[in-house]
């Protein structure tokens, strides 16, 4: 389908260009929105992939709840030291290590049988959403009971940290 | 019909694109980006690899689903590790703030 694979091209184009964005931009706060524009072309990709309930648990929870996050966060601590952040240099020394990695692990890819490995062409989309809720609540219920702890404890661990001492400051 | 190496390769830029932020950059608000991209780029390999090896079998999604949250968690606790620095340093750039070295 001509269709799926102008997706694909657009869609990681927009993940990567913004990724690329929301390390080098001037200011972190278009920084902070780029990022967002790359959740949503993730999001998109698994779209794609007949992901459909991770896509929208992605904009829900990346786009709706993190880069929000980080936006009010941005704007809350560059306040003083906007004016003095500039441009920080390219330092060589992450591109050559990025660049490594990129290159070893695309290489081992792109010289592997993965590359003949194709989707099965016709299958019937299971009922997504009742399937994970059922792997969910019978094979993975126990890391899901660890899943709420570590939700819970961080949502205390955070509470903590922002709490303003009086007597401190 | 696209191969499976193609989104294994947009994983691995996407991995890479995180890597060079977290060694390059010196903002701490940048080096979570970095995070978050890197394990954006780790759910994009495990819902690509449920797809291609058996549709039918939801585990990898479910991982995914797994990690989601736990990238939720993580970057709640970051942030508020972010705003008690600015509050105590005024600064939020991770080479300004070794105190244990001098």
């Amino acid at each position: 389908m001509i269709d799926q694979d102008i997706a694909f091209a657009a869609l990681s184009a927009l993940t990567i260009v913004a990724a690329i964005f929301a390390l080098e931009a001037r200011q972190v706060v278009y920084g902070a929105i780029a990022l967002a524009f790359s959740f949503l072309g993730v999001a998109g990709l698994f779209i794609v992939l007949d992901a459909t309930y991770v896509a929208l648990f992605q904009v829900i929870v990346y786009i709706g709840a993190i880069a929000v996050l980080i936006l009010f966060t941005v704007m809350l601590v560059t306040k003083g030291v906007e004016e003095e952040s500039e441009r920080e240099p390219v330092k060589p020394m992450g591109v050559i290590i990025a660049a490594v990695i990129i290159v070893l692990v695309g290489a081992v890819a792109a010289y592997s049988s993965l590359v003949n490995w194709y989707p099965t062409s016709s299958f019937t989309l299971p009922y997504v959403v009742a399937g994970i809720g059922s792997l969910m609540t019978n094979q993975y219920a126990i890391p899901l009971e660890i899943l709420a702890l570590i939700l819970g404890a961080s949502v205390v661990g955070a509470l903590t940290l922002a709490k303003v001492d009086k007597e401190s400051s | 019909m696209i191969p499976l190496v193609d989104y294994l390769v947009v994983s691995i830029i996407l991995f890479g694109i995180g890597i060079y932020g977290l060694v390059s950059k010196g903002n701490a608000l940048r080096l979570l980006f970095a995070v978050e991209i890197a394990i954006n780029s780790a759910n994009l390999n495990l819902v690509a690899f449920s797809r291609y090896l058996n549709p039918a079998n939801l585990e990898g999604q479910t991982f995914a689903l797994f990690s989601i949250a736990v990238a939720a968690a993580e970057a709640a606790v970051g942030l508020g590790i972010i705003m008690v620095t600015f509050r105590l340093n005024k600064e939020v750039d991770v080479f300004k703030l070794r105190k244990l070295k001098h």
